[in-house]
């Protein structure tokens, strides 16, 4: 009985943070640093429906705002979402299945492999697409996946993998590949400025080619993690006791593994590498909706978003016409907040 | 984070430059607060110590009797005979250097220098990465010449070995022709120095006439793309673009190199797009290709020039080069 309430709480939390989402969407894709009155911005998006979109008017709007809400605003806002959410959800399954706080998506040296296979594209110039995903993010991909690969296999003892070697050969990898990062661009010194506004990360002009590309692998990969929730949630309780209660430990630890690298490569492979988001906002979601992954995983997730979008909205028009990077402002609002949640809510931890 | 700590490190120069329009001012008002009060409490006794010293050093100045010049950051040069051993850290002071007739003194440049041609058979101490300082040492340079004012503990370094340093910094076309002077007075070609800034000079005024009375293009120069960034009213870029007839619509934006928001762009509108060649992978089509760029009049009208990076990125004697380049790309009229 009492797990029956628990599930519709949850799925009432869900609802709620859902429409939060959909309000901070709607808000934010009204405001940004050109004077367009939010009326407008919402015919534009309603003209572009198929059916509704012939009876908007949208004479009146000049085609330089038409584009600015178009090709630049709304797919930015979109891609805080899927970005954001990859993130949170990558960092809360990293951190339960290695019971560990300080996890994040970049833990297991995905930022170090991505670096580097971006760095690898950006000096060999590999400009090829495929699939319209452009030659550094495939790279970019790559390079995170042999990062964990390797991680994986070096933590590995024999055919059960300890968190402890496991987190240990993250740091020992994600170090070694971040030095041949460094010697790469102290080599092709050319490319250096490339390399590294490509790793400070950025969503701005990624038009939508990104979203159209990538959403539906992204949001396929976090629907697939979700069913692994309830894995995780025994695997907590000690992975002996997980052993016996029948779920198999080691596979459960590749598949998130996998998961997660996955969703977290396609998140940095275009958006660079943003911190702060997968390490605090399942922290801050723990805090508030307790410590379950099945209503953890998926809070996180939208929870990144809701923060994602704001923070870029800040990022964009706080001192426009200039931006600020918009990890500076993920740390700027999300480590304030953090504490004073840590500070309320100590006895929860 | 570990990389980004490694990239900050490793961008230097550059990084610094780009980063300063983050720095707000009341941070450094406070850090130069607290600087302030930390020296009152901990140097309360030290005055009188120092004092003599500094005495001392402006009496041998005099005595000596030798030109004496004062560098952007407060160092002061002081040569009985003009060096002849100079190291340059940034390709616009050694253009300066060859373009005085100093150039037969430089015995070390950066790997960046490739201008003009005899630099590249002199011998490369270091890049904006850092500079090979074993090395500077051992080619015994009487002169080492910063662009900026160096890093403290290397510049110390250099002192200790008895090699003096300048320090460099122009953003303007004025600080320009003022830094080739100086330059000029240090190597012992003043008169050449003199005659290089006259001809610049000359030539500016001339280019400056052409494009008097034509109508005033509203003018965008990208120094990145990703993410956007725009020269900013405190670049000599920003100079040479209303000197050669344009208005930058980045002229609000703060400092030398800031991030632009696209939507400003779009809004703004400028009529012809600038930006340096400095990637192969940058061209017109590329540019054409952004999303939300197609509605830019100097996107829609073929109004995008890449300009010669290594030129205008340098504030040395190439600099009118530079106007010139960018009065063609704003006023094309003006070229017959």
């Amino acid at each position: 009985m009492k797990g029956k309430v628990r599930i519709k709480s949850y799925g009432f939390t869900m609802l709620i943070l859902f429409i939060l989402l959909i309000l901070m969407i709607g808000t934010t894709s009204t405001i940004g640093s050109a004077s367009i009155s939010p009326i407008d911005v919402y015919k534009v998006v309603v003209s572009k429906i198929p059916v509704v979109g012939g009876l908007i008017d949208i004479d009146s709007i000049t085609s330089s705002q038409h584009s600015i809400i178009w090709s630049v605003r709304l797919p930015r806002v979109l891609l805080g979402v899927i970005v954001g959410a990859g993130l949170s959800i990558s960092g809360a399954s990293f951190q339960g299945l290695l019971k560990n706080p300080m996890a994040d998506p970049y833990i297991l040296g995905i930022s170090s492999g991505a670096a580097l296979g971006a760095a690898i594209a950006i000096i060999m110039k590999l400009e090829a697409a495929f699939m319209g995903f452009s030659g550094i993010s495939i790279m970019a991909f790559i390079g995170a996946l042999i990062a964990v690969t390797l991680v994986y296999n070096i933590g590995r003892i024999r055919s059960h993998v300890p968190v402890t070697t496991l987190l240990l050969a993250g740091v020992a990898v994600g170090q070694f590949l971040t030095a041949i990062t460094s010697l790469l661009m102290v080599i092709y010194n050319r490319d250096m400025t490339k390399i590294i506004y490509w790793t400070l990360g950025s969503l701005a002009g990624k038009g939508w080619n990104p979203i159209t590309t990538m959403s539906i692998p992204l949001i396929a990969a976090m629907g697939i993690l979700l069913f692994f929730s309830r894995d995780i949630n025994i695997m907590l309780t000690g992975e002996e006791s997980a052993k016996s209660l029948g779920v198999n430990v080691e596979r459960i630890k590749v598949y998130v593994l996998l998961l997660g690298t996955f969703i977290t490569s396609m998140a940095v492979s275009v958006s660079g590498i943003i911190g702060f988001v997968g390490l605090i906002i399942p922290h801050i979601v723990r805090l508030i909706v307790g410590p379950d992954h099945r209503i953890l995983l998926p809070a996180s997730a939208i929870v990144g978003s809701i923060f994602m979008v704001f923070t870029d909205t800040i990022a964009r028009t706080v001192i426009s016409p200039m931006e600020i990077p918009v990890g500076i402002i993920t740390a700027i609002f999300g480590g304030p907040f953090f504490i004073y949640l840590l500070r309320s809510k100590k006895k929860a931890l | 984070m570990y990389f980004t700590k490694i990239a900050h490190l490793l961008m230097g120069f550059n990084y610094e430059k780009k980063e300063r329009f983050i720095v707000k001012k009341g941070i450094v008002l406070l850090l130069i607060m607290m600087f302030a009060v930390g020296l009152l409490a901990g140097c309360s006794t030290e005055p009188e110590t120092v004092e003599p010293e500094e005495q001392q050093e402006q009496e041998e100045v005099s005595e000596g009797n030798v030109d004496e010049i004062m560098d952007d950051f407060g160092n002061t040069i002081t040569f009985e005979n003009p060096p002849e051993r100079i190291i340059s850290l940034a390709p616009s002071n050694t253009e300066i250097l060859f373009a005085i007739g100093a150039g037969d003194k430089v015995v070390g440049v950066t790997s960046y220098d490739d201008y003009p041609e005899e630099v590249l058979d002199i011998e490369k101490i270091g890049d904006f990465n850092g500079i090979n300082l074993e090395r500077i040492i051992e080619l015994e340079p009487d002169l080492v010449i910063n662009y900026g004012d160096g890093v403290t503990e290397e510049n110390e370094r250099l002192l200790e070995a008895g090699i003096q340093i300048a320090g460099f910094e122009p953003e303007s076309i004025e600080e320009i022709t003022d830094t080739i002077l100086r330059i000029g007075e240090i190597t012992g070609h003043k008169q050449e120095a003199l005659d290089l800034v006259d001809e610049m000079l000359a030539q500016e005024a001339e280019l400056v006439e052409k494009v008097q009375g034509l109508e005033k293009k509203t003018v965008f120069y990208e120094i990145w793309h990703e993410p956007l960034m725009a020269a900013g009213p405190g670049s000599f870029i920003d100079q040479l673009i209303s000197l050669a007839g344009g208005e930058n619509v980045a002229k609000d934006a703060d400092g030398d190199y800031p991030q632009f928001d696209l939507e400003q762009l779009i809004e703004r509108n400028p009529e012809v797009y600038l930006t340096a060649n400095d990637l192969p992978e940058k061209t017109v089509e590329s540019i054409k290709e952004r999303p939300g760029f197609s509605e830019i009049d100097a996107i829609k009208n073929d109004r995008i020039y890449l300009i010669d990076g290594n030129i205008i990125s340098r504030p040395g004697p190439r600099i009118i080069q530079a106007l010139e380049m960018i009065v063609e790309a704003i006023h094309p009229e003006v070229k017959n």
